[in-house]
């Protein structure tokens, strides 16, 4: 009858879990970090691939006639533009983000399901190389615009079956990580994190994540029935044998207008980090930030068919939909209002996060604006289909959620690797993106008002000015996401130690700010004492 | 309240040096061209005005938005060595800006619904078109008695425009004409008339688009959606098909010439005569050579576009011409496939008369290397319809 | 449910018994793991019901696989947490007891001899590691318990036992 107490560094092999060696750590890891890791580099790597189709897209743009492609060539880069960006860019990055975060700041060890999570990720390299391999088939990749609306994308070549499958793989990918998410924020908050005290961002992605979970398999159904259609002899979208060509545009945008929330809703939650702890306050109105944020998932699911004002739907229908989406301004507004009242009265300090996160808010409200505008069915009338669309979506993705990306980036890429990043960097990079972002995008609100509409490879040559400057934009911004993955590089390989806490005063805003930088293998083995959880903001 | 806004419109208008409203394409030139132009229907300055009032009350937001923000970016700074207050909830302040959004919100919604209403009511309209969106060129089809009933065509980018916009052309678009947004065969209606225009399509999904008429609509295959519109100045407007359509959706614009009432009605006289004067001679016979040389044309203006100018086609998406079975096989099927279309390929019934069915049949079964040596008289064709 | 609470203790003196039961955190009740699954299947059904209404049959199969899938999740990780160790101290003996629901695995130590091994992990950060130890017959306890739960474990075992 003896106490034993020692320190032993060979028995335990077996059930510790320190990262296995090499390549084959990455492809077996069940560990939240690794694969958060992966997600964030896959993000990153595919927003490169997506932006080098944008620039293609600007190129021909940059002058009136046809310069360097084939129209046809033109719609493959704006459709597979779209596709990669969205699936491949931002959705992977915030699915990153949320597998680094999510545990470390419920205070839970792992996320639930680890080996659903290792699947979820490796779906992903493989839909994309499948992607990408459409470009080099009989007839090219998918021309039909990122949202694949029949009769027109039934032309496509020998990629449509392809196209579908990595339509599908993506999706499962979504789900499952959806799902993980849901699970673990449920069944794994360490004592006393009651939901109340979810840090926003970790809420944000719960809704999200419901969100994800409901309407992906409208997506999936809509994109097999195009299937269907093509091989099997169906009808439901062709109207010769009784279908309805307009029955997809509502399948799709009921997948699509949450999709649009899926990627902007986990920027407001680092958003609402971010603002907070530059300005050395707590976040104002933390319960109706999070009522707002159901509120918009909610109202996400009853809006769709603002997308189709110009299909003819009955009066009455067009007047719903008018009324229900300006209804989308109420609790976005709460939600900026909400940050200006977080930073007033603050103590604020402009690290590059911080910059980002100021920038987030005033583009992202000009994109709310334009929204606005689009919302009255009336005024669409003219809008639908031209750059103003162009120019508001871009708002509302680049300075918003991809803004998001960079801020939450610069924000924890400390905590990550260990590192500060080189700050005099940062804010270049910042300085660059912000002032190219608006020379490419603010001018397409002016061509798209004046008569331009989208995806066209060419134009009248009363647009050409404003395209060009739109043009020089987009290259300005596009090689200055260099700085940016330089920035990442160097803070991987060294520099100055960051301390746990990081940011001044940090440690009140989250759980993750209690953990070392970088934290341990294993998030949460020691259970983060109630008092520190009591006492977050 | 609408004459503030009025004013604020012109003040915009004079500091931006905006000439939407004095150009005769009305889509403003250059850097003026920043705005939704005032149009000329009545719907188009409903709509508008309404554009004009939204942005001015989300300018108002943004200088509340932006001035808080700024105020605040300036003054509460670490580095003026303020003390960070510590509230982090106002009850009161929270619901005021629920509430006040929310009203503004109905005052913007009071006057979209009233604009709405009236573009939907087509009714009372003194005649009617129907519109058919084909890839890539528009159908014009005149449905109302005395008004224009027979007259029915097709109208295709110009032959300017669209020898320019190949790739490599070398032709600088600025010394053609309204580049990209010029016809052949534009569209021709009376002015102060309310016309309903019923859309649909071919093929795939179409957009009609006249921006100084203020609205677009889809035109689907298989359904018919409309609009109307009452143009209230004579003169030429200019629009684009606004719903991606394939290749060349860019390419595939629409011009509406607005004439007064009797030039209008001169037109139609013109149209119709001409019509029973060009109206094809199918019993006469024709040589293989005049044959192919008609054949060509036809061909270059209604299948380069997909089978190309080569006759090689697009691999996966579009048939090649050259050595194809349909047009290396019997004669009968060659001429049906381009009578009635399959899947994507379009029926040419409507499109072709039988002088120029006969004539592309024969070209694409000799020219291309296929050198069939066959032919079809336009006399056969009605055989097949 | 006590979901706070992952280690508790229980002394009966009339038969001079102390039982200790040990389970894993899950902030998730079986309740309410089933309320959640009964509101997504409404959601997703009602999106899957609606769109077979304007024709689109094909969106059901696909919400009805997530479901499960869904489900099926949502019982791995309460079938984790439903994870149970009893331990049970008599005079003579020492019993722990693994399982869900019910007790699956038993395993006896004589009192006397049996050895509590706590094993710091060498590297930083990493989990130790608890263990019941006689004659080379090892039982490995609150191996799902945070760092600070096992450390007052292993100090109140150390004191029952010792």
């Amino acid at each position: 009858m003896s106490v034993a107490t020692h320190d032993d560094a060979h028995a335990h092999d077996h059930h510790d879990h320190g990262p296995a060696k090499g390549f084959m750590r990455w492809v077996t890891t069940t560990n939240h970090k690794d694969i958060g890791t992966l997600y964030l580099i896959t993000g990153l790597i595919m927003f490169f691939v997506g932006g080098a189709m944008a620039l293609v897209i600007r190129a021909e743009l940059f002058e009136p006639g046809l310069q360097y492609v084939d129209p046809h060539f033109f719609n493959q880069m704006t459709t597979l533009h779209a596709l990669i960006m969205v699936f491949g860019a931002v959705m992977p990055a915030f699915a990153g983000l949320a597998n680094w975060m999510i545990p470390m700041m419920i205070g839970a060890p792992d996320m639930a399901l680890p080996r659903m999570n290792n699947w979820s990720f490796w779906l992903l390299p493989f839909s994309f190389v499948m992607l990408a391999s459409t470009l080099f088939m009989d007839g090219g990749a998918a021309a039909a615009g990122w949202t694949l609306y029949p009769p027109l994308v039934l032309q496509t070549g020998n990629a449509l079956p392809f196209t579908v499958f990595t339509v599908h793989m993506l999706g499962m990918s979504s789900i499952m990580a959806a799902i993980n998410i849901i699970v673990t924020v449920f069944n794994m908050r360490a004592p006393g994190m009651t939901m109340m005290k979810l840090p926003l961002f970790v809420w944000t992605w719960v809704i999200t994540a419901f969100l994800l979970i409901a309407v992906m398999p409208v997506f999936a159904g809509a994109v097999t029935m195009l299937l269907t259609d093509k091989f099997f002899g169906t009808s439901f979208f062709n109207a010769a044998g009784g279908g309805d060509p307009v029955l997809y545009q509502h399948l799709f945008w009921f997948f699509g207008h949450p999709e649009v929330y899926i990627l902007i809703l986990p920027s407001f939650g680092i958003i609402s980090s971010i603002i907070p702890t530059f300005s050395r306050k707590p976040l104002f109105g933390y319960a109706s930030m999070v009522y707002a944020t159901s509120a918009i998932g909610l109202l996400s699911f009853i809006v769709w068919a603002h997308h189709q004002y110009t299909v003819g739907m009955p009066l009455a229908g067009e007047l719903y939909f008018t009324y229900a989406t300006m209804l989308i301004a109420v609790p976005t507004g709460v939600k900026v209002f909400n940050w200006l009242a977080t930073m007033w009265k603050g103590a604020m300090t402009f690290e590059t996060p911080m910059l980002f996160a100021i920038a987030f808010v005033v583009l992202f409200t000009m994109g709310g604006f334009t929204g606005l505008m689009m919302s009255i069915s009336p005024a669409d009338l003219q809008y639908h289909d031209t750059y103003f669309i162009v120019a508001h979506f871009h708002y509302v993705l680049v300075p918003g959620a991809v803004f998001a990306l960079f801020a939450a980036t610069y924000y924890w890429l400390p905590k990550w690797t260990g590192h500060m990043y080189d700050e005099r960097l940062g804010q270049l990079h910042f300085w660059l993106t912000t002032i190219s972002v608006n020379i490419c995008f603010f001018p397409q609100h002016f061509v798209g008002l004046a008569g331009m509409p989208r995806r066209i490879p060419d134009y009248a040559v009363q647009f050409a000015e404003f395209n060009a400057m739109s043009s020089v934009g987009a290259f300005v911004f596009g090689f200055s996401q260099l700085i940016f993955a330089y920035v990442i590089y160097k803070a991987i390989q060294g520099g100055e130690k960051a301390t746990s806490e990081v940011w001044e005063g940090a440690e009140a805003h989250g759980l993750e700010w209690h953990l070392s930088s970088p934290p341990p293998y294993h998030s949460w083995t020691v259970a983060p004492e109630k008092e520190i959880i009591s006492d977050l903001h | 309240m609408k004459k503030t806004l009025q004013l604020l419109t012109s003040f915009w208008s004079v500091i931006w040096g905006v000439a939407y409203a004095e150009t005769g394409t009305g889509t403003g030139v250059g850097w003026g061209a920043l705005n939704l132009p005032a149009g000329v229907t009545p719907d188009s300055h409903d709509i508008h005005d309404l554009h004009m009032t939204i942005l001015w009350i989300c300018v108002a937001i943004g200088v509340l938005v932006y001035g808080i923000l700024i105020y605040s970016l300036i003054h509460h700074r670490k580095s003026k060595g303020v003390e960070p207050a510590k509230f982090h909830e106002n009850t009161v302040l929270e619901v005021v800006w629920t509430i006040i959004p929310f009203v503004i919100l109905i005052a913007m919604a009071v006057p979209a619904t009233k604009v709405m209403m009236k573009v939907y009511d087509t009714s009372e309209s003194e005649m009617s078109i129907k519109v058919t969106g084909y890839q890539w060129k528009w159908r014009y089809e005149y449905l109302t008695d005395g008004l224009g009933k027979g007259i029915d065509f097709f109208s295709s980018l110009d032959a300017k425009s669209n020898e320019a916009r190949q790739l490599g052309s070398k032709i600088d678009p600025s010394t053609v004409d309204h580049y990209l947004l010029n016809v052949d065969n534009p569209l021709v209606i009376p002015a102060n008339k309310k016309i309903r225009i019923l859309l649909t399509a071919a093929d795939v999904l179409h957009a009609w688009w006249v921006p100084e008429f203020g609205w677009k609509k889809d035109a689907i295959p298989g359904f018919v959606t409309d609009g109307w519109i009452k143009v209230e100045q004579p003169g030429i407007y200019r629009g684009q098909c606004a719903e991606l359509c394939g290749r060349d959706h860019g390419f595939m614009p629409i011009v509406v010439v607005v004439k007064s009432e009797a030039e209008y009605k001169q037109w139609v006289a013109e149209q119709l005569g001409k019509k029973e004067a060009n109206k094809p001679d199918i019993s006469k016979s024709l040589t293989l050579e005049e044959l192919n040389a008609k054949g060509k044309e036809v061909y270059a203006a209604n299948c380069a576009a997909c089978h190309m100018p080569n006759g090689e086609g697009m691999a996966g998406t579009f048939p090649a011409i050259k050595g194809s079975k349909v047009a290396t096989g019997p004669i009968a099927d060659h001429v049906k496939m381009v009578l009635h279309g399959k899947a994507a390929m379009p029926a040419f019934k409507d499109q072709l008369n039988d002088v120029e069915t006969a004539a592309v049949v024969t070209y694409q079964r000799n020219g291309f290397d296929n050198n069939k040596g066959d032919s079809i008289q336009p006399a056969d064709i009605q055989a097949y319809k | 449910m006590g979901v706070n609470i992952m280690v508790e203790s229980e002394h009966d003196a009339d038969k001079g018994e102390k039982t200790i039961i040990l389970r894993p955190n899950g902030s998730l009740s079986r309740r309410q793991a089933l309320a959640l699954l009964a509101f997504c299947g409404l959601v997703m059904g009602a999106v899957g019901f609606f769109c077979f209404l304007v024709g689109a049959w094909l969106v059901l199969p696909f919400s009805g696989l997530e479901w499960l899938l869904l489900a099926y999740c949502l019982h791995l990780s309460l079938k984790q947490s439903q994870q149970r160790e009893v331990i049970i101290i008599t005079d003579s003996l020492v019993q722990v007891e693994k399982g869900r629901y019910r007790p699956e695995q038993t395993y006896q130590f004589q009192r006397a001899w049996v050895m509590l091994d706590w094993m710091q992990s060498p590297i930083q950060g990493r989990p130790s590691r608890l263990a019941l130890k006689l004659h080379g017959k090892e039982v490995e306890i609150g191996r799902f318990l945070v760092e600070s739960e096992r450390q007052a474990l292993a100090r109140e075992l150390k004191v029952l036992l010792g």
